[in-house]
């Protein structure tokens, strides 16, 4: 992939399903424009990271759980990366095999600086 | 030529593993659109998005997004140039992809790098039958059951 850096902050999780599926669709259509797609989960959205809530939390009813639209941006070439929250336990076989890494804050702030284009969804 | 239920016309060259047809235009131009390999595989067509016209494209980039039921995937260019025209009527009306994908359902057109060179990389007509047939054996193609195929491939 040759094209530009492009980090998307996903912020809403189960809280607000409707809007769960647009971060990774956006970041398919990214990575198939040749981008280099980040997608970071940070707060409530780190709660998609678990296989329990990835695999049945539908944003459109009818349709596909979440996991469809995380594996759509994988196949695509999106990197999928968590925050670490500090005092919260993180069981990580309870994590979906679909992420890359479980980061931290400051390595949040430093894509933020490093990359082309930062997305907010 | 027809290959499990699918039409190939003769005059065109194929790129197999992409599921597109070239066209030489007498201009030195390509015309790159979707086979009936690749409609199938793809069952039907919500939106086709390309790059910018004059956008230089490198062979196996991306030269648009397909969309369509439940997931999206790049176009990948067989070929190095420079994107030199776009389907303007594919922004209204996608279906035309799936409608007539030889003709007015085309992708791109392409100004080719060196295609005198590069031709003989795309076979022509019946020249690819064998290509293409293979390829369909490597994605397990099921020609009795394309749009449900489709699915299962891009699941």
């Amino acid at each position: 992939m040759d094209g530009p850096d492009v980090l998307i902050l996903v912020s809403s999780g189960p809280g607000t399903p409707a809007r769960c599926a647009a971060p990774f669709h956006v970041a398919t259509l990214l990575a198939c424009m040749d981008a280099r797609v980040t997608l970071f989960l940070t707060g409530e959205a780190t709660q998609l990271a678990r296989a329990e809530v990835a695999d049945h939390l539908v944003p459109v009813a009818g349709g596909e759980p979440v996991r469809h639209f995380i594996r759509q941006a994988k196949l695509a070439g999106a990197r999928l990366l968590m925050c670490r929250q500090p005092g919260v336990p993180l069981a990580e076989a309870t994590l979906i095999e679909e992420l890359d890494e479980i980061s931290s804050g400051g390595e949040l702030a430093r894509l933020i600086l490093e990359t082309d284009k930062v997305l907010s969804l | 030529m027809n290959i499990h239920g699918l039409e190939f016309p003769d005059h065109l060259h194929y790129a197999p593993a992409l599921g597109l047809w070239l066209r030489e235009e007498p201009d030195g131009q390509l015309t790159l659109g979707l086979n009936a390999y690749g409609c199938a595989l793809y069952g039907e067509i919500f939106a086709f998005t390309p790059k910018r016209l004059g956008a230089r494209i490198e062979e196996g980039r991306s030269f648009g997004v397909l969309e369509f039921a439940k997931a999206a995937t790049s176009s990948r260019c067989p070929l190095s140039g420079e994107l030199s025209g776009i389907n303007e009527a594919l922004d209204q009306r996608p279906a035309l992809i799936h409608r007539d994908c030889y003709g007015a359902g085309w992708l791109i057109r392409l100004r080719p790098d060196d295609w005198p060179a590069q031709r003989q990389r795309f076979s022509l007509g019946e020249a690819a039958r064998a290509a293409l047939e293979e390829q369909m054996r490597l994605d397990g193609f099921d020609p009795e059951n394309a749009a449900v195929q489709a699915l299962k491939w891009k699941s």
